[in-house]
């Protein structure tokens, strides 16, 4: 029987640093999805990463168990990535070349079809997302990014960013629609109102 | 990938796009050796790199709480915590109010507390006579709307006895024996109005109060601002006295019931007196000598030392004010007569020298204050308004002031210039001892737009430590959050240093305000 993250949990609060490294096992790629896109950089994503997982061990004991741990460990990930974002001595460019976000569509290593324009016309939109994304504030961002992009309900976001799923809702809508309008400017026709 | 664009349009759909985000996948062998790596670091003790830098608290608080930037009224709803961009986070713990509403209730704590230590306490409403006597079955919710018409019809011989006896307002309870009469606690002068309403409800009330002894309504003494219509006092015993043959309870309650009112209003009086007197002690030491400095500098009258002496003037409150202002008499480093040679040269005006003289005294000690100080020309400032060339302008001899100073305080030991200068300064009357909350409002309020256009819309809301001086001007402005080490930082500095207070005692005063993007 599969040990669920609180048994691993419980486990690695007793020292067991082998049911803690099945928990990184278990969560370690979403964790570095959302580092990468809340840091745009792959080795400070790389290093956050990490950094999560050791300060997580480290602080279990103040893991009250309310929450699922993965919530917790997204909380940390998000603390990090925003304290390095903040001690950041100059803004990141809004259009930079080597952006870790666009990987997957550069490289896709399945593509929709192996028509070329395609395939450029999907590398565009990505690119304007980004750039759209770029664009929001880092609430908005966070909240989309969790939402919108990770597939987090609004009761995980909620209890990830510690506001009420009012407010994560409204901060959805909110980017959404701002996204949408970025995207309008750009020229690309949105299904519905996007919003 | 087959959602990101309409199928038959072509058109994107938002929502797929950004949920089938494609992510690069990497072999699961690297997952597997920085999981690896993972484990043994942790093995290996470290605790971390960003330990040195990020506590426990602050990476396990809430990343995102509810912020001003929500624009939804959503606030306190869920109990989020409120981490502007920043600021320093606490623990976990939700709070249930933004940030600024827990300023602002710090703020009106604050002048609760102000108001609780200035004013005088309310006078006392429900032991003031209401003029209707309500029935024992009235309730909270009454809303003591007096309904004639059905006070008529319950007493149909009411009218008719109105007309018999000589005050209709006690002719209620002639009809009954005195002994049947029911005790009555409430004010006399409240009976003739209250007569016919509390016959159907007896006003029952304590027996003591008919046990004391009856006391001559004159006897009372008079507050010093009892007016002329206060009414209970001696309305209620002579009609007593007059209608009824044996009033003894009634005329023993009436005289209580005045001997109640009479101590109420004399309460009253003695906590306006209280009060006036406390408001006169912090005022007209300071305007004292600063009238006698600048307009009457030459009336003995007006030359009413402060009795503290400067060895205990050590706090704000007692701000000796050497330079303009006469000493104490009791102050063994006075010298009159050098006072007003010392005034004149200074050419400033009393309040400029008098907050400077408050500013110093508040951070001196007995001891320095009888250490020589420089002269008072050389502290002066080198600006002058011409106001301040009016309120400054010697008009008498350096020695009338000193004469009448020993006139009023009598014959005292010569003393050296030097300690003249040094004597204890008196309290300014004009400066109070902090600045009002809302004259820090409202010089915040008015430099608080031009702070505000600092920021961009997403800029993160910063906070700006005001530091005050005692001239009112703006000593250094501290900026926190969001725009520091931003143009934003120097941009939100220049505009609150443009912040202006009227003068006050303390040294310093620091205004604490958020400024977020307008």
């Amino acid at each position: 029987m599969t040990p669920t993250d609180r048994d691993l949990v419980d486990r690695a609060r007793s020292g067991d640093t082998d049911a803690f490294g099945e928990l990184v096992r278990r969560h370690q790629q979403r964790i570095h999805r959302l580092a990468v896109h809340m840091l745009r950089d792959r080795a400070e994503a790389e290093d956050v990463t990490q950094e999560t997982f050791i300060r997580a061990f480290r602080a279990l004991a103040r893991f009250d168990g309310r929450s699922e741990p993965y919530t917790w460990l997204y909380r940390i990930t998000i603390n990090l990535s925003l304290n390095r974002i903040r001690s950041r001595k100059t803004a990141r460019a809004d259009h930079d070349t080597d952006d870790p976000r666009l990987d997957g569509v550069l490289v896709d290593s399945k593509p929709e079809t192996g028509d070329p324009a395609a395939r450029a016309q999907r590398q565009q939109l990505y690119t304007a997302l980004a750039a759209g994304i770029d664009q929001l504030s880092e609430t908005l961002r966070t909240t989309l990014i969790l939402v919108c992009i990770d597939g987090r309900s609004h009761e995980d976001a909620a209890a990830i960013l510690g506001a009420p799923e009012g407010t994560i809702a409204w901060r959805v809508h909110e980017a959404r629609r701002k996204l949408k309008e970025f995207m309008q400017a750009r020229g690309f026709d949105l299904e519905g109102d996007g919003t | 990938m087959s959602e990101t664009r309409g199928k038959s349009q072509g058109r994107v759909n938002l929502d797929a796009a950004l949920r089938e985000w494609p992510s690069a996948e990497k072999p699961q062998k690297d997952w597997e050796d920085r999981a690896q790596s993972v484990v043994d670091r942790l093995r290996r003790g470290e605790r971390g790199a960003t330990v040195a830098y990020v506590a426990d608290a602050e990476l396990l608080a809430d990343p995102l709480g509810q912020t001003p930037e929500d624009g939804h009224n959503s606030a306190g709803a869920g109990g989020s915590v409120i981490h502007p961009p920043g600021a320093k986070k606490g623990s976990g713990t939700p709070m249930t109010m933004t940030a600024d509403r827990e300023r602002d209730r710090r703020s009106l704590k604050d002048l609760a507390k102000m108001a609780s230590g200035l004013t005088p306490p309310p006078p006392s409403v429900g032991s003031m006579p209401s003029g209707v006597m309500r029935a024992a079955e009235a309730k909270a919710d009454d809303s003591g709307i007096v309904d004639l018409a059905a006070a008529a019809a319950a007493d149909p011989g009411a009218a008719a006895r109105a007309q018999s006896t000589p005050l209709a307002s006690h002719g209620l309870f002639d009809d009954e024996p005195v002994s049947q009469r029911p005790p009555m606690s409430g004010p006399i002068s409240a009976a003739p109005m209250s007569g016919p309403l509390s016959q159907p409800a007896p006003v029952s009330g304590p027996a003591s109060a008919h046990g004391l002894p009856q006391q001559p309504v004159p006897s009372v003494p008079p507050p010093p601002v009892l007016t002329p219509s206060a009414p209970p006092v001696g309305l209620a015993p002579s009609s007593v006295a007059s209608v009824h043959p044996m009033p003894a309870k009634k005329k023993g309650s009436g005289a209580t019931i005045a001997l109640v009112v009479g101590g109420l209003v004399a309460l009253s009086a003695a906590a306006a007196g209280t009060f006036l007197y406390m408001k006169s002690q912090a005022t007209s030491p300071a305007s004292e000598p600063v009238a006698m400095a600048t307009t009457q500098p030459a009336t003995p009258a007006a030359a009413t030392p402060d009795p503290t002496p400067a060895a205990t003037t050590t706090t704000a409150e007692a701000k000796p004010v050497d330079e303009i202002t006469p000493t104490p008499a009791t102050e063994p480093s006075l010298d009159p007569n050098a006072l007003p040679a010392a005034a004149p040269p200074s050419k400033t005006t009393a309040k400029n020298a008098t907050s400077k003289a408050v500013a110093r005294a508040s951070t001196s000690t007995p001891t320095k204050a009888q250490e020589p100080a420089p002269a008072p020309k050389e502290e002066a400032p080198p600006k002058l308004t011409e106001k301040d060339l009016v309120g400054s302008a010697p008009s008498d001899p350096a020695g009338d002031l000193g004469t009448a100073m020993k006139k009023v305080v009598g014959d005292e030991p010569e003393k050296t210039p030097a300690a003249a200068t040094t004597s204890p300064k008196i309290p300014t009357g004009n400066v109070p001892q902090k600045p009002s909350q809302g004259a820090v409002t409202g010089a915040l309020g008015a430099v608080l737009p031009q702070a505000r256009a600092c920021l961009g819309p997403d800029d993160p809301i910063s906070r700006a430590s005001v530091v005050f001086s005692s001239d009112g001007t703006v000593q250094r402005v501290k900026v926190s959050g969001g725009a520091v080490g931003k143009p934003a930082e120097a941009c939100i500095k220049n505009a609150l240093m443009k912040a202006k207070l009227q003068p006050f005692a303390e040294p310093t005063y620091t205004a604490n305000i958020t400024v977020r993007h307008p």
